[in-house]
């Protein structure tokens, strides 16, 4: 009875503490996934879709882009929550390159926002993304297709970070045509685009394995001294930043790499 | 007489080993203290450096907005080109931006730019065409992104600005500032008139 007793206070406070932790807009841990749904708005296909979407697109080019949905903004405004999230606690995108983004919806307050690190911000101006939330966005979540909004905004998202780094996604499905595309080239254009990837890709693996052999010769390169910026770059090279390196399971986030944001995106209601 | 001879050598090598000791003592102290005055000497011009770095951020964004008046007249222009006047009140807070010197009269000029700003968006009110054109919605999204890149600039520039004069009143950070002759600096301090700034949805 006594050792039940003593343990009565500790599990109230226990749980008193589960229970503020748990409701914390602000304070959300790092997903596993690309897509992390709180609110329950996207169903398991469009879900499946999604990850396998952007996890090529990180494969392919780097850039990390998260879809978020919450139950509530807690009365924080959307834009803080989105910028809290991606740079101050996730960093998404690399680091150096920033090219991260997330998109966030919140269906209790209607509101949306696509937070745009400082690295894509070239391909993907305001305007651009404005235009996205407000085609792909308002009209699906106003009749309740919420997967759907999201899955057009993802691809056209990842169709653009995709081309401006020169590679095709095999997974960015269809938009119906809302804005006028530029149609990607035909086969033969895509030839070349393969064939050029590849001469430079073998160039540059070349270049490395010469560049680390004369680093060698001279010792300066001593076992896992990771101080080093030859060694720094040879780390990066060789851990899977150029083909499907790293270590990601079907469809499960990696983690941030220490990208930043500016406050680049868009915003809107619905 | 043996034995004060025999002493005599230990005596001095006790003495030599004691001033070898006081020696290297007095050097640790020293080079601690030297690194000590190094370090909050560095600190200080490295919180200096992150104020004037952020500080840099926020003009870029501010300027990065006024860029999109012109844009923005030519557009409104097409409906409502008789008001003249509004236009002439985002060129001269622009102007009076340029020209201000002081984090807070450059506050106050960008304050200036944003009541222009309302004007022209509330002009959207009366010329519904304006309300729907493709290009006026696609500048609204650049205005309020350029809006929000200047609120996200400005908050970490006040962080930095907030570490330097928290360290500058600091026990030691005061002495170390003037050291390094750094100065407290002022946060950019809107007035409230911002908060009511171009996010006007239609």
């Amino acid at each position: 009875m006594r050792r039940l007793e003593a343990l009565a206070l500790p599990i109230l406070v226990a749980l008193l503490f589960a229970g503020t932790v748990r409701a914390d807009v602000m304070n959300l841990p790092v997903p596993s996934d690309y897509v992390t749904d709180y609110a329950g708005i996207i169903s398991a296909p469009e879900k499946a879709q999604l990850n396998g979407l952007l996890q090529e697109l990180e494969r392919k080019t780097g850039a990390q882009v998260l879809v978020l949905t919450v139950k509530s903004l807690e009365g924080n405004p959307v834009e803080n929550v989105s910028l809290h999230l991606a740079h101050d606690l996730w960093k998404l995108g690399q680091k150096g390159k920033d090219n991260g983004l997330l998109i966030l919806i919140a269906p209790t307050e209607r509101k949306y926002r696509i937070e745009v690190g400082y690295g894509l911000e070239a391909i993907l101006p305001d305007s651009a993304v404005g235009s996205i939330g407000r085609e792909c966005f308002v009209p699906n979540f106003r009749s309740g297709n919420f997967g759907l909004g999201i899955v057009q905004a993802a691809g056209e998202i990842a169709r653009r970070i995709a081309k401006a780094a020169g590679v095709e996604l095999a997974q960015a499905p269809n938009l119906p045509a809302a804005e006028p595309q530029v149609p990607s080239g035909g086969n033969s254009d895509k030839g070349a685009y393969l064939i050029v990837i590849i001469l430079l890709f073998a160039g540059l693996t070349i270049l490395i394995s010469i560049f680390r052999f004369i680093v060698t010769l001279l010792g300066l390169r001593s076992g896992t001294a990771s101080n080093t910026w030859w060694s720094r770059l040879d780390n990066s090279f060789s851990s899977g930043g150029w083909s499907s390196g790293g270590g990601f399971g079907g469809g499960s986030f990696g983690g941030g790499g220490g990208g930043g944001f500016g406050g680049g995106g868009a915003s809107g209601s619905w | 007489m043996d034995g004060t001879e025999s002493q005599a050598p230990r005596f001095h090598f006790r003495g030599w080993i004691g001033v070898l000791v006081g020696v290297a003592l007095i050097a640790v102290v020293g080079l601690i203290g030297f690194s000590w005055y190094i370090s909050g000497y560095n600190r200080a011009v490295r919180l200096e450096q992150s104020v004037k770095e952020a500080w840099a951020q926020v003009d870029v964004v501010i300027e990065r907005r006024f860029d999109l008046i012109p844009n923005l007249v030519e557009v409104v222009k097409v409906y409502a080109a008789h008001e003249k006047e509004i236009f002439e009140h985002l060129a001269d807070a622009r102007t009076q931006y340029q020209k201000a010197q002081t984090v807070s009269d450059k506050a106050a000029a960008a304050s200036l730019f944003d009541r222009a700003l309302v004007n022209v968006l509330a002009l959207a009110e009366n010329y519904p065409q304006l309300r729907a054109n493709e290009n006026f919605l696609k500048l609204q999204d650049s205005l309020e992104g350029a809006e929000n890149r200047i609120a996200v600039e400005r908050m970490r520039y006040n962080a930095a600005v907030q570490a330097l004069n928290t360290y500058y009143r600091s026990f030691f950070g005061g002495f170390f500032c003037r050291r390094a002759q750094v100065q407290m600096v002022e946060f950019y301090k809107a007035p409230e008139v911002k908060k009511e700034a171009p996010k006007v949805k239609f």
